[in-house]
């Protein structure tokens, strides 16, 4: 997958552009803004990541001359700029994800593969937790190899506790997710399903944080 | 050297008072003297020349020694000290004055009865001082034209000088009366006068570090205009030398992003090499300064945002408690690293006004901390009170706490508690203090009352 890198700085430029390689991108490097429009004209690119603060044509520039022409290039925007100001501005000028340095690699990997993912419209794909495997086109749930059969509402709960593991879902975001799936959502409801979703996956997979909500850890 | 200004004045005017006064008091003296001595000796020559003209006119039909007699006879009494009643009138200051009649062979005639039987003087005509009796008199002496008769007569100085007395008296005394209503006037008249300094000097007091508007003081005296243009010049350059401060932490925050960034990724790339396996612990480590160092440009950014003084935050009706579990919510992944109990309590909604971003920030702060300095396995509890007119936010540790001579300094910048080994910066509990601060919050520190740690509360009114 062929991707344009922009950014300024050599230190990180090297770094970000030897991790893209290794995770099985083509980068291409370039160091200032015009740069970049020249690459961007001349080249054909499925993902480009771009620095805000560059030599000679801003970013922002680059970027709403890409958006102005047309061109719905997935752009992750990766600045030194942490204000929610500047993201929405970021955002505005039609950037596709927005993360703030200094960042991890494996994020990085992520946003971006769920960028490209976005881009070809296969959204959905497989969750496999553990033992347990999730597919999401299927409404379906394995635990070692057996179907596991769950009622909507438990497949909400466990479909966003397994999309966000390693962070805790407030019970108000988990009704939130319920509420798609059809009737008023009791005020006890997602209690009430997570204990059903222990018992038919095992105790140790859904944590309670008292007063604050539910979360699966991260593998 | 500390100066009172109306001390200052107060010396100056009174002494101003005093030799003017002294002054005034000597010159009339003085004054009053000169026309005494004027008019005492008209009087003794007027006298002079009654006695004169009396003698010329009848010495030669009266017997001299029956005249005398008659003198001795009517004679003031010795003991009479008061002024002479209705029987025997009279003045005590009579038998201070005095005469002598000689005829041309300067042979004394005729003498008042107090008078010497020598001559008092022999000089010739005018004016004479002489001692008599201990005492200065003024002596007059005259002679007729043809020279047949010479009149001296006599008046005790100390006539005169005890009229001079009364006067002076009379002059000094009502001055040393008014003196202390005097200074008493004067220190209100100062006092009133130097009202326009207090105004300004309240008007400065009242001034935060943080807020140093122009000084706004209406009836302002001419001689302390330049004093306020003064000040008010200090303060715009201490305002935009704070601006440069906060400026400077701003870009100096954003500048160490790239770098830390560019860090981050290259140990990252490292320690997903396989070459780099027996590196492994030193990586780590250096991950974790990098996590550190990142924490603190944050830090310093969030300080930044909620340091700009005169920033008024957007405040809008908020649940305290929907956005504590929201925030705990983030950090739960840092509890769990150590192991660490956190629980938010179950409470209803807790509604205060309040710029939701900046809140976040302080009960970010405020959770982060407690974990940050929390031993491993230890806990964290958020929960809520209310009261008719105010909201209050606890967040309850059971780490070890702060040192009793630590409870002051623990809002100060970059201060941290002594000989921990934890990843905290020092700049947390400032940035709540600076939110708090925009809320009209209050913050208090307190120890649990059955554990160690440390317990938050920060009171919003409501």
């Amino acid at each position: 997958m062929r991707l344009l890198l922009v950014e300024d700085d050599v230190l990180l430029g090297e770094g970000v552009e030897l991790g893209l390689r290794k995770a099985g991108y083509a980068v291409d490097w370039v160091r200032d803004g015009e740069a970049a429009t020249t690459a961007l004209i001349a080249e054909d690119y499925e993902l480009m990541v771009l620095d805000i603060g560059l030599p000679k044509k801003s970013g922002l520039d680059v970027l709403k001359e890409l958006r102005d022409s047309g061109d719905k290039l997935p752009v992750m925007i990766l600045t030194a700029m942490a204000s929610v100001d500047h993201r929405v501005q970021g955002l505005d000028a039609g950037a596709d994800d927005y993360l703030t340095k200094p960042f991890d690699l494996a994020e990085l990997y992520a946003r971006l593969r769920a960028l490209a993912r976005r881009n070809t419209g296969r959204t959905e794909s497989l969750i496999e937790y553990g033992d347990i495997r999730l597919d999401p086109a299927a409404y379906d749930v394995h635990k070692g190899g057996d179907k596991v059969d769950l009622s909507r509402r438990e497949y909400a709960v466990l479909l966003s506790l397994l999309e966000n593991t390693g962070r805790v879902m407030s019970r108000e975001m988990l009704e939130q997710t319920m509420y798609g799936w059809g009737e008023e959502v009791g005020s006890n409801a997602v209690e009430v399903y997570v204990h059903h979703l222990r018992k038919k996956l095992g105790n140790e997979l859904i944590r309670t944080i008292r007063g604050i909500g539910y979360m699966i850890d991260k593998e | 050297m500390k100066v009172s200004l109306s001390s200052r004045l107060l010396k100056i005017l009174m002494t101003m008072l005093l030799v003017s006064g002294g002054i005034t008091i000597c010159s009339s003296y003085l004054d009053a003297e000169e026309e005494i001595q004027e008019l005492f000796d008209a009087e003794l020559a007027r006298s002079a020349r009654l006695l004169l003209s009396l003698s010329q006119a009848g010495f030669d039909k009266v017997n001299l020694s029956e005249l005398q007699l008659y003198l001795q006879e009517n004679k003031l009494q010795e003991n009479l000290i008061t002024e002479g009643d209705e029987l025997s009138p009279g003045h005590l200051y009579e038998k201070k004055i005095l005469f002598q009649i000689f005829d041309a062979e300067q042979k004394l005639i005729l003498r008042s009865d107090n008078a010497p039987l020598v001559a008092i003087m022999d000089k010739l005509n005018g004016y004479f001082d002489v001692e008599l009796n201990g005492s200065r008199w003024r002596t007059f002496s005259v002679w007729n034209r043809l020279m047949e008769y010479k009149v001296v007569v006599a008046e005790s100085y100390e006539v005169r000088s005890e009229l001079l007395d009364n006067i002076m008296l009379r002059l000094v005394v009502p001055y040393l009366v008014l003196l202390p209503v005097l200074l008493l006037l004067l220190r209100w008249a100062i006092s009133q006068g130097l009202k326009p300094l207090k105004v300004v000097t309240d008007e400065v007091s009242k001034l935060d570090e943080r807020h140093l508007t122009d000084l706004d003081i209406e009836f302002v005296p001419e001689e302390i205009q330049p004093l306020i243009t003064a000040l008010d010049r200090l303060f715009e350059r201490l305002r935009s030398s704070f601006d440069k401060e906060r400026r400077f932490s701003a870009d100096a925050a954003h500048e160490l992003r790239t770098p830390l960034a560019a860090l981050r990724t290259h140990v990252q790339l490292m320690r997903a090499d396989e070459e780099a396996k027996k590196f492994i612990l030193s990586l780590d480590k250096i991950m974790l300064a990098v996590d550190r160092a990142t924490h603190v440009v944050d830090q310093l950014t969030n300080l930044v945002k909620y340091d700009e003084g005169s920033k008024v935050p957007k405040l809008s009706l908020l649940d305290l408690r929907e956005l504590s579990v929201q925030i705990s919510a983030d950090l739960v992944p840092f509890a769990l690293e150590k192991a660490i109990d956190l629980s938010v309590a179950d409470t209803g909604s807790m509604r205060v006004y309040g710029d939701e971003s900046a809140l976040g920030m302080l009960v970010r702060n405020l959770i982060d901390n407690a974990i940050r300095y929390t031993q491993f396995g230890g806990k964290v509890e958020v929960c809520f009170s209310q009261s008719v007119s105010t909201v209050s936010l606890h967040v309850t540790d059971n780490g070890p706490g702060i040192d009793d001579a630590d409870y002051g300094k623990v809002f100060e910048r970059f201060h941290r508690g002594e000989g921990h080994v934890l990843s905290g910066c020092g700049i947390g509990l400032a940035i709540v203090d600076e939110i708090a601060r925009l809320h009209m919050a209050e913050i208090n520190l307190t120890r649990p009352e059955h554990h160690s740690g440390l317990h938050v509360e920060v009171v919003f009114n409501v």
